[in-house]
């Protein structure tokens, strides 16, 4: 896989990790008061967005020190459609990602590319998710109890899923989930910093997420313009 | 290579479009010949371009919206650049070359122009925006929705892959296209409008530069 590829990747992987988020909002519900409350907050926070439409900006920071500003958008319905857009050069469809259950359709209009493909054939293990970005938007259910520690001014949530460990970090003044990390092995790959909250039709929700490749030199800085929630979405956006 | 070589080529591959459209039996009717004769004719003496844009981008998987906006710059003989100041400052330049893109960086960085493969969508519209004519009913089946405006359909099934029809409003003397609304197959919709047009403003290489 060339550089550039790579770094395609990369922030495609940021952009979708930013918005994983986004689909799956936290409800910031006034001070924890124990690990098994944060641990229930954590585990009830997608029961109640069947579909999430967001509209966002994205900031990437390469390894170089440049940076390049694009915006996106992406729909959501559970439990197995997603859609994601890029978009350059102000209003440019650079990469439209699409997956409907175990299907899944890559466009990129600037070199006229299409790739459709199945979920279950064989993947390009030199991605760190390959075309795979149901993990990050349609999260499965922990395969495992999870194990929470006293983090101090937050509790720590460890969960299990096939896509590796997850830690949730639960402010205990707040309820907020401020940072996850995602780990395969005892490897961060992922760390995810959420800020902002405001409120979406009664829910609180980040509007500012920072995302993190631990040791490639890449981040991703997203400013939500715009959470929609449950909303009826057409189905005809997932269809390919 | 010889200043008469890019228009061989470009002599060439009308032919070989208009060889192909008639194979196909893709023609238009004569009276929209005739009035595409007309403007073309109009706008056969514009050779440069340059027009503040306002871009609005309809969402059609979010149901929103974008907008971006700066200026454009067209040089008939295949050059075109889009100077976009809003949201973010980047040039994107399309030439026959490909296509470029230098967006001056928020901070650091080397800047380095990064070229890109044509982007198929533009390599089909670069030639509307200088103004229509004939040659438009050779890539795109026309319709006449007023004496000002048209709605075209692309004939090549690999641009009509990423735009299903675009309409043109046209202005001024020139009859060059003011507004511009391209329809993509998934429903997304791009408006384009250009305004404070300036016709063949002097532009030099530079002017055109990554």
């Amino acid at each position: 896989m060339t550089s550039r590829r790579s770094l395609l990747a990369a922030s495609l992987l940021l952009c979708a990790a930013a918005c994983h988020r986004a689909a799956r909002p936290v409800t910031p519900q006034g001070a924890i008061r124990s690990g098994e409350e944060a641990a229930a907050h954590v585990a009830a926070r997608d029961v109640d967005t069947r579909t999430l439409r967001a509209t966002f900006k994205l900031v990437l920071r390469r390894p170089d020190g440049s940076k390049e500003a694009s915006r996106g958008a992406v729909v959501v319905a559970r439990p197995d459609r997603l859609r994601l857009q890029i978009f350059s050069f102000g209003v440019v469809t650079a990469y439209d990602y699409t997956a409907n259950g175990e299907r899944y359709r890559i466009r990129e209009p600037l070199s006229g590319a299409q790739r459709v493909g199945r979920f279950d054939a064989a993947g390009d293990e030199g991605d760190v998710l390959g075309d795979d970005l149901r993990p990050l938007f349609l999260a499965p259910m922990p395969s495992a109890a999870p194990a929470v520690r006293d983090g101090g001014d937050r509790y720590l949530v460890a969960s299990q899923s096939p896509e590796g460990r997850r830690i949730a970090e639960v402010s205990k003044r707040s309820g907020a989930i401020e940072r996850e990390t995602l780990l395969v092995g005892d490897s961060p790959r992922l760390v995810i910093e959420y800020g902002d909250f405001r409120d979406v039709d009664g829910v609180s929700m980040p509007f500012a997420i920072d995302v993190t490749l631990p040791g490639r030199g890449v981040s991703l800085a997203v400013a939500v313009s715009r959470y929609v929630r449950n909303v009826p979405v057409d189905a005809g956006l997932f269809e390919f | 290579m010889s200043a008469a070589y890019p228009s061989l080529v470009a002599l060439a591959v009308s032919l070989a479009s208009a060889v192909a459209a008639i194979a196909g039996g893709q023609t238009a009717e004569p009276q929209v010949l005739e009035k595409l004769r007309a403007l073309g004719r109009a706008s056969a003496g514009v050779t440069t371009m340059r027009a503040h844009f306002e871009q609005t981008k309809h969402l059609s998987i979010v149901k929103d919206v974008l907008r971006s906006s700066g200026t454009f710059l067209l040089d008939k003989r295949g050059r075109v650049a889009w100077d976009v100041t809003e949201p973010e400052p980047i040039r994107v330049l399309i030439t026959r070359d490909g296509v470029f893109a230098a967006g001056k960086r928020v901070a650091g960085g080397a800047g380095a122009p990064a070229a890109l493969s044509p982007l198929p969508m533009l390599e089909g519209l670069n030639g509307i925006f200088a103004g229509v004519s004939e040659a438009t009913a050779v890539d795109f089946e026309v319709r006449f929705l007023a004496s000002d405006r048209l709605r075209l359909t692309p004939r090549s099934p690999r641009l009509a892959e990423w735009v299903s029809h675009i309409e043109i409003r046209l202005g001024g003397e020139a009859r060059i296209p003011i507004d511009v609304r391209l329809e993509e197959p998934g429903g997304d919709v791009t408006e384009i409008a250009f305004r404070d047009v300036v016709v063949n403003p002097p532009l030099d290489d530079a002017a055109f530069a990554p």
